[in-house]
């Protein structure tokens, strides 16, 4: 077998080793034993322990800039407003587009904010600003992702060797780990509910083989190692261990094991299978995973944007929702913070000719978030009449992130070291956590 | 006068450049001094180098560094065989002069132009081959720069045009503008002045938003065509640029560089021309051309030092000045004097790179061991150890090539057609390294995802199957453990095993209840995903 790696044993919880070895044996099991109720059982002790063990992160990044109108923050008979209808949700007065039927009846556990605003219109900009919580500039180094940040200061105190971060589909425009370096770099899955790109699908023999040279390789390389930057050649030698588990964690994210009618209730679309992937991730106690919404800029809609985007909305609205039907059902949501967002919103105005749509509008846009101790069916924030400015409480992206650290027991005050220079968690220390959430 | 002293630098530099080609690289008086600044920085503080690399580890770091690649497994057993004790300098002026120097230089300076992209555009092919035939004729940087500057249309520099025409090629304007001005200030004159676009620099009193737009002033006239899908440069002769401030006055630029040199408007052009495709290369009161006469000459101190602190890094791991184009006069650099001293040789010389890629090669401090000791290593910049640097995209794919005999395959079919460029043969491998390794910010970055890549992957995985005359083939039908090791050592790692480590392999090779095949693969494997192969050391 892989040799363990020599923490002191100080660091380890006896539990969680027993945990691990269960988790393994399942993954083996499984392999042999049809699906059914058998995987189902599993699943739910899975999620028990899960529950016990972590606070979790599901972000669902819906790049290209989804549109406040046709989505958490309709306009009806307005010159703004778009083809589409509203519904009324669960939260009394508050409607929204009419292809997210799973939103609105799920109202009072997610919370949507609708002031949401940010300086830059552009998608390369907003993606790493919005992600980030930093103003892209060349002049400081590259600010770490929020899921890093958060892998960084929550570490999963594990030994099951499934990795902390993982992002599903390919991360455009999206901050690595920047200044903290690749080890809180999430794991790229290629999305549609693949696994990672390379991965073969290895039994245990080829696990076996692998161990072996996987030892081959660190016995002959010690010698080098010594009297070299250990930051350096120890994330290389990390990097090959990480693999290596990956290996033979591969039941934990193969989504092929999850019950047909599981599949069925998120939908046929590829982000329903990255939602499956994530619940699947998350109930086997992986911490972060971002999600993004189709592999492209999906949600960038500025022309003929009405021949599709019902589409678009309403194969997020029904993988969202069953995830979050999910999440509750077995016992996750209070330790799990969704978050859907993406890096500005929309304009007012439906431009261009015939079958227009809308362009870039960082002003005033929408998004929702949930979980994790986020009070449920808070509207935070109104646009005016026609949607063309925010009426009141303005939040910025700082505001944002202040409020994910604070779900999260993180104190959003605090700072990280780079090069022994203190670098604030939130840019420049600005912003408060929304309280209207708590 | 300005004009007059363009006029003799560029008498001067052609047949300087010739003659140092042909006598020698570097001077060692040159590289003697810089090491003296080296050791009186270490001496201030209390710190003591380390002693030189190995010969086998100085070999394969020179090759890496001039080549892309490590050396094959005969050029290794012919260094170390060699008792020449001036070899280390014959190796250095061998490699300068080979081939494949310029196709890994011409990747060199595209990176530090252009930036990494899998998909560069429309003219990189023609680019980079422009950039290896300028490196194998050693032609002087200045004359480089001004030909980049101002690409001649249906001329052997019009693929130079892909400097600027890829900035051209976004979508809007301001971007245009903004991605030429930033090129160029960080190119020539290793600047960056992206920050005083918008405002006068928050934190360099130097750079003002007047400074900006003045350098964008020389710029803004430039038009992008196509002659043939190739990119080509034109030139309006009207058209100013406006900014606004943080007060949102309007202002129009000045035509002004960086040193506060500002420039009339000559009177204006005789005849107007109406239609697009008939600009000219260059207008009749070009700016472009202002700009090339007045800043890539001799004396201009930002151009004569951006490229030295860009070769410095790329040869010693870090910047005299960091980030490599930020020098300013509140950016200290670590090696003042060095500084000064290696720049205005360079200058002297004739911009001639290869003269300043062997001053710094032939310092002791380059020849340094990487190991360090003792616990706790000291500043990269102090240079008291050699600075390890990962592989690039680029010398890593080049690297896993050459280590399991493809390149020798690809060699052996083009017997007749001497190659040129090898990576024009794998461009392929090339994207996918690039692809897989590329990381932010010079940042370090060892993923899961690569040591995927490198284990799985059809492309990586296909140099270690035998295939007739690679590695992997002469492995399997080596009986001899021994020599098996011997000869996976110095293809892969450069130099010869310990026998500590040819026992290792022996006994992985008798692993019971596996096949042989099998077994040797893992050897290779294990060898070209070791810490030792990844890094330069």
């Amino acid at each position: 077998m892989i040799p363990k790696s020599k923490k002191p044993t100080g660091s380890c919880n006896p539990d969680e080793h027993v945990l691990s070895r269960r988790l393994f044996l399942r993954g083996l099991a499984a392999g042999s034993v049809a699906l059914g109720g058998f995987g189902q059982l599993f699943s739910a002790a899975n999620a028990q322990e899960a529950t016990r063990r972590q606070k979790h992160v599901i972000l669902v990044y819906m790049s290209g800039g989804p549109s406040q109108f046709e989505t958490w923050d309709p306009k009806i008979g307005q010159r703004t407003s778009g083809p589409h209808m509203t519904i009324q949700t669960a939260v009394p007065g508050v409607r929204f587009d009419e292809y997210m039927p799973n939103f609105a009846r799920l109202a009072n556990r997610m919370s949507v904010i609708r002031s949401m605003t940010t300086p830059s219109n552009d998608h390369g900009v907003g993606s790493l600003h919005t992600q980030s919580g930093y103003f892209p500039s060349p002049a400081i180094s590259a600010p770490p992702h929020w899921l890093s940040v958060c892998s960084r200061l929550l570490p999963r105190e594990s030994t099951d060797g499934l990795p902390t971060y993982v992002m599903l589909g390919r991360p455009d425009f999206t901050p690595g780990p920047g200044f903290l370096g690749a080890e809180y770099q999430g794991l790229v899955f290629p999305g549609n509910g693949m696994p990672p790109a390379d991965l073969p699908r290895a039994s245990e023999g080829d696990i076996q083989a692998q161990d072996r040279r996987e030892g081959l390789r660190s016995r002959l390389g010690a010698a080098f190692n010594e009297g070299r930057p250990a930051h350096l050649v120890e994330t290389h030698d990390v990097s090959f261990r990480r693999m290596s588990n990956l290996m033979r964690t591969q039941s934990a994210f193969d989504i092929s094991r999850e019950p047909r009618r599981d599949h069925d209730r998120y939908g046929p679309s590829p982000l329903a299978k990255d939602m499956l992937l994530a619940r699947r991730f998350v109930e086997q106690g992986v911490s972060f995973v971002r999600v993004q919404h189709q592999n492209g800029l999906a949600w960038d809609k500025h022309r003929n944007a009405f021949r599709s985007q019902r589409y678009i909305t309403a194969e997020f609205d029904q993988a969202v929702g069953a995830l979050v039907d999910d999440l509750v059902d077995r016992g996750l949501w209070e330790h799990t913070l969704v978050v859907c967002m993406g890096e500005f919103g929309r304009t007012p105005m439906i431009n261009g000719q015939g079958g227009g749509g809308r362009d870039h509008w960082p002003r005033n846009w929408s998004m929702s978030l949930g979980g994790c101790g986020i009070r449920g069916g808070v509207v935070v924030g109104a646009t005016n009449q026609d949607g063309t400015e925010i009426q009141n409480r303005p939040v910025s992206i700082h505001d944002l992130f202040c409020t994910f650290y604070r779900a999260l027991g993180i104190n959003h005050r605090r700072q990280l070291y780079h090069r022994d220079r203190p670098i604030p968690l939130v840019e420049n220390q600005q912003g408060q956590p929304i309280q209207e959430l708590f | 006068m300005h004009r007059f002293l363009l006029f003799v630098v560029l008498g001067i530099a052609v047949p300087t450049s010739v003659f140092a080609q042909a006598k020698s690289f570097g001077d060692p008086k040159i590289s003697a001094a810089l090491d003296a600044e080296i050791l009186a920085v270490l001496k201030e503080n209390k710190q003591k180098p380390v002693g030189p690399a190995s010969d086998a580890e100085f070999h394969r770091r020179a090759t890496l560094d001039l080549l892309g690649r490590i050396p094959t497994a005969e050029e290794t057993q012919r260094y170390l065989a060699d008792k020449n004790p001036d070899k280390q300098r014959q190796l250095i002026h061998r490699l300068l002069a080979d081939w494949e120097m310029a196709a890994y230089w011409a990747d060199v300076l595209h990176v530090g132009m252009n930036g990494r992209s899998a998909d560069p555009g429309l003219g990189y092919k023609e680019f980079r081959e422009y950039l290896r035939q300028s490196l194998e004729a050693n032609k002087p940087w200045d004359k480089l720069a001004r030909e980049l500057l101002l690409p001649v249309t249906n001329s052997p520099t019009q693929p130079a045009a892909f400097f600027l025409g890829s900035r051209l090629r976004r979508e809007n304007k301001e971007d245009q503008l903004d991605g030429m001005t930033v090129a160029v200030a960080s190119t020539f004159f290793g600047v960056r002045m992206e920050c005083a676009k918008c405002h006068d620099h928050p934190h360099v009193d130097e750079w003002k938003q007047d400074h900006y737009y003045g350098l964008a002033s020389f710029l803004s006239r430039t038009e992008l065509q196509l002659v043939n899908a190739k990119p080509s440069l034109r030139e309006r002769d009207t058209g100013d640029v406006t900014f606004q401030n943080r007060k949102r006055d309007s202002f129009t630029a000045k035509v002004m560089f960086l040193d506060d040199k500002v420039f009339p408007e000559p009177k204006p052009a005789s005849k107007k021309i109406a239609n697009k495709k008939d600009l000219p290369d260059l207008a009749e009161n070009s700016r472009r051309k202002l700009l090339a006469d007045y800043a890539l000459v001799a004396d201009n101190r930002y151009f004569k030092r951006a490229l030295v602190n860009r070769v410095w890094k790329q040869l010693m791991g870090v910047g005299l000045v960091e980030p490599v184009d930020q020098i300013h006069d509140g950016n200290t650099p670590t090696h003042p004097k060095l500084f000064d001293l290696l720049a205005d040789d360079f200058a002297k010389n004739g911009f001639d790179l290869k003269r300043l890629v062997g001053n710094i090669m032939l310092t002791e401090t380059y020849r340094r061991s990487s190991v360090w000791p003792e616990k706790e290593r000291p500043k990269e910049s102090h240079y008291a150890v050699f600075n390890l640097r990962p592989l690039t995209p680029e010398q890593l794919a080049l690297s896993l090539a050459t280590a399991t005999g493809y390149v020798e395959i690809l060699k052996a079919q083009k017997k007749k057609t001497e190659p040129k460029d090898l990576r024009a043969e794998m461009e392929k491998d090339y994207k996918l390294f690039i692809e897989n390794y590329e990381s932010e910010n010079d940042q370090f970055a060892a993923t899961t995802s690569q040591a995927l890549f490198m284990t799985f992957n059809k492309t990586t995985q296909k140099y270690l199957q035998p295939v007739a005359g690679n590695l992997s083939a002469r492995l399997v039908k080596t009986s001899d453990t021994e020599a098996l090791a011997r000869q996976a050592y110095l293809a892969i790692l450069s130099r010869t095993p310990t026998s500590a480590e040819s026992e290792a392999i022996a006994k992985y090779l008798q692993t019971s209840g596996a096949a042989r095949d099998p077994l040797v693969r893992d050897v290779l494997w294990a060898l070209l995903n070791s810490t030792e192969f990844r890094f330069n050391h």
